[in-house]
């Protein structure tokens, strides 16, 4: 056995490749679901509008700033991680986590709203795919918030976790974001 | 070995390889019973020698399991079993059980069983896969208990890992999900609906986190790769499994009575079900590439290889085949899902248990690898078995593509009776195959035999 | 791109978008210019977040590839 050395590379992937894997998978998640919601608007034009019209398009609009800070404040706070500002980046990670727990706050007060009229996933098919799209990425908002909230706290007790897994962490989490930003226009606005 | 009471796993190996000769032998009379429809009628009617074969196959992968579990939990958590001395009696009392259970089944009609052993009382008896009598349910649920009380005490008081924690987890859903056994509510749509929660949300769920954990053992130990490597991938494979395939179970909720919304569910979710098992082939690939040393237990290391390449092919390629809803409608319940639950179980689950007994085999009689000799006739058994259950899947397809067109898909359909006349040449090839498969398996259990004496007395490790 | 910057520019392009479409212009471009703005914001969050343009250009492609799949294909099919 000889020890292989790797030049380093000019092009680098920020994160770990396993994660990277489970990203793309996600995306198709997403991706497959938006397009069976795309081919459903088409066929039920009506059903569709008319479900939209009761959605808040308002919330959902501050929900979209709040995921988006939260994304460019944590960029900000690899940024310092990686000048070694260990705290500092700590508490950009806690007020991203922070945004991201409003967001899910929001939008907790909009599912309760709907699911305290008696709406269900049978209630129609439009209502199965706001429904079920926006609870699953709900799902992963959480998860995303989780993850924030474990390595700011490591970071504010000047533990971080190693580079790579900070990056990781922050491409989830803007991959959580860079699917809301084609679910909101899909479900709130078309 | 490091530690003693690993020796266990040889006595639910040694019961998992019976069992699995038997099962085979059951599919053989099977297939001929497809072709010849009196074949050993009334002695052991299709439906009887069915069942045999099923359960049979379920019986031996969960000793299967039950093995792995005592081989590596011990070695992973760094201490010895909780009690070795419970998994000597579970043992036996998980194997008389099953043992009265398929006797049951083949001596006495099912309706008979079902009187004998009270299933009137809790009636739990008669659906695919579950037909046990409820009394060796029970005795199941027991044994599993026992199990892991056992395990995750020693899981709980030793050294944590991901590996032992994700097969934890695994195993305590495997029991859990069981549970939905005895549910069996009139109402032929809860029934099926429930009944998924077992069947699918075993293979499609939880045993794939005991795929992966067995997976991830062999692989840190035949490569040498740095444990965190391994264990960030074992990670990443239970999400997306956890993700695609819990609404994944939709895609047997099409045409069940099930609200109709499930065909966009289930078709979404299930079509993404095969990336966890294509995570698996690239990770297993990967380590091997990546690895640091060559152990000498080549066998061990090509049934690592191929439960990675079958499980994705049997599993990812063939379920992909017929889960959208457009497509199911005109497959559902065909030959094609008689190909890919082959080709799945063999790949997936029979694989793995094998891989586990490849690796942990020698070890537990003291030697690092068997000689020579016995690891060419193990790949010589890896080889007849592999291609012969693809050849299995192929024709089966072959069948069920010409029956779905022949029977469902033309302007004027024919009857049932009249295209099974039409596709038997195909059930022939299957038997052919199987026989082949039949010949893998001797060739399996004679490499045993040519691993002659241990090399030194496996108690002296 | 600084990142408060990049902030700046998708919460206007944000914003122009649901002005867009609670302006009550109806027609036939809409659709894809409330697309083409879904893929800028996109391609901001894939470029600059997730730090892709530094990336190996399998992986680029590959997001890149999904972001614009995705887009055309919900412009495409919607009515
Ligand atoms: C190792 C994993 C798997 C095993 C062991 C397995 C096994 C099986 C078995 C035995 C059946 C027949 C059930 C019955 O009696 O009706 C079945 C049905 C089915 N499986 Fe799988 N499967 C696995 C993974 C998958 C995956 C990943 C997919 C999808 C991508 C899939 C899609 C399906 C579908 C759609 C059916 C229903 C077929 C029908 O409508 O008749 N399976 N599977
Ligand atoms: C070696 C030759 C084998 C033959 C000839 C054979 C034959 C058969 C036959 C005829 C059936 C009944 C299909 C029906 O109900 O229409 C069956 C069912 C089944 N066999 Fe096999 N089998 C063989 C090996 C295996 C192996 C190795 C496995 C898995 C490791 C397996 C797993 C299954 C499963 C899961 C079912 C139920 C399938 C379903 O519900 O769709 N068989 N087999
Ligand atoms: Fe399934």
């Amino acid at each position: 056995m000889h020890a292989i050395t790797h030049p380093l590379p000019a092009r680098q992937l920020k994160g770990d490749l396993a994660v990277w894997i489970l990203i793309l998978s996600e995306l198709l998640v997403f991706g497959l679901f938006f397009l069976g919601y795309a081919v459903a608007a088409r066929r039920h034009p009506a059903l569709f509008e008319a479900g939209q019209a009761t959605l808040d398009t308002g919330a959902a609009t501050l929900n979209t700033l709040a995921l988006l800070a939260a994304s460019a404040v944590v960029v900000m706070a690899i940024e310092r991680l990686e000048r070694q500002r260990t705290r500092e980046a700590g508490r950009l990670l806690a007020l991203a986590a922070l945004l991201g727990s409003l967001f899910l706050v929001n939008k907790a007060l909009e599912l309760h709203h709907h699911l305290a009229l008696g709406i269900t996933l049978s209630t129609s098919l439009f209502h199965m795919f706001y429904l079920g799209l926006v609870s699953f990425h709900f799902m992963h908002v959480l998860a995303g918030v989780i993850v924030l909230s474990w390595v700011a706290r490591r970071c504010l007790r000047d533990t971080p976790p190693e580079l790579n897994t900070v990056w990781s962490a922050g491409a989830y989490w803007h991959m959580v974001d860079l699917v809301w930003v084609v679910l909101f226009p899909l479900v709130y606005l078309l | 070995m490091k530690y003693q009471s690993q020796k266990v796993a040889r006595l639910y190996f040694m019961a998992a390889i019976g069992l699995f000769t038997g099962q085979i032998l059951f599919g053989l009379i099977l297939g001929l019973q497809y072709v010849i429809g009196d074949f050993l009628f009334p002695a052991v009617p299709f439906n009887v020698a069915r069942m045999v074969h099923t359960n049979l196959l379920i019986v031996w992968l969960l000793f299967g399991f039950m093995g792995a579990a005592y081989y590596l939990v011990p070695e992973e958590a760094e201490r010895e079993l909780f009690s070795p001395k419970l998994a000597v009696a579970l043992f036996w009392i998980f194997l008389v059980a099953g043992a009265l259970t398929i006797l049951g089944y083949l001596l006495v009609p099912y309706s008979g069983l079902a009187r004998l052993t009270g299933n009137d009382l809790l009636p739990t008896m008669g659906r695919e896969f579950l037909e046990q009598p409820t009394i060796t349910k029970l005795g199941i649920v027991v044994v599993a208990l026992g199990f892991l009380y056992n395990i995750g005490m020693t899981i709980l008081s030793g050294r944590k890992t991901v590996i032992n924690m994700v097969l934890l987890t695994g195993l305590v859903g495997l029991a859990v999900l069981f549970l939905f056994a005895f549910y069996n509510p009139d109402n032929l749509v809860k029934d099926k609906y429930y009944w998924w929660w077992v069947v699918h949300l075993w293979v499609e769920g939880v045993w794939e986190l005991i795929l992966g954990s067995i997976l991830a053992f062999v692989l840190v130990k035949v490569t040498g790769v740095d444990r965190e490597v391994i264990e960030k991938w074992l990670y990443v494979i239970i999400a997306m499994t956890l993700i695609t395939g819990i609404i994944g179970t939709g895609h047997h909720y099409y045409w069940i009575g099930t609200p109709g919304y499930w065909q966009w569910l289930g078709s979404v979710f299930s079509a993404l079900e095969p990336i966890p098992f294509f995570m698996m082939t690239v990770f297993a690939f990967n380590m091997i590439n990546k690895r640091r040393l060559n152990h000498p237990n080549k066998a061990a290391v090509l049934w690592a290889e191929g439960t990675a390449v079958m499980a994705f092919l049997g599993a990812g390629v063939w379920g992909f085949m017929h889960t959208l809803a457009p497509v199911n409608y005109y497959t559902h319940g065909t030959q094609i899902t008689a190909a890919h639950g082959h080709m799945a179980f063999y790949g997936a689950y029979a694989m793995i248990v094998l891989t586990i007994i490849s690796y942990a085999w020698p070890i537990l009689r003291g030697e690092k690898a068997a000689n020579q000799r016995a690891q060419v006739l193990e790949m010589w058994s890896f080889w007849l078995m592999t291609v012969s259950m693809v050849f299995i899947t192929l024709f089966l397809t072959g069948a069920g593509v010409l029956q779905t067109w022949l029977q469902r898909y033309t302007d004027d359909p024919l009857p049932f009776m009249v295209v099974q006349e039409k596709i038997a040449p195909f059930y022939w090839m299957r038997e052919a195959a199987g026989v082949v498969f039949l010949i893998g398996l001797l060739v399996y259990l004679y490499a045993f035999v040519a691993r002659g004496k241990p090399a030194e007395d496996a108690t002296a490790a | 791109m600084n990142p408060l910057l990049a902030l700046g520019l998708l919460a206007a392009l944000t914003l122009l978008n649901v002005a867009l479409n609670h302006s009550g212009v109806q027609g036939a471009w809409l659709i894809p210019i409330t697309l083409a703005l879904v893929w800028a914001k996109g391609l901001v969050i894939v470029e600059h977040f997730m730090q892709l343009r530094v990336a190996p250009p399998l992986w680029r492609g590959l997001v890149h590839g999904w972001l614009l799949l995705v887009c055309t294909g919900i412009a495409v099919v919607a009515p």
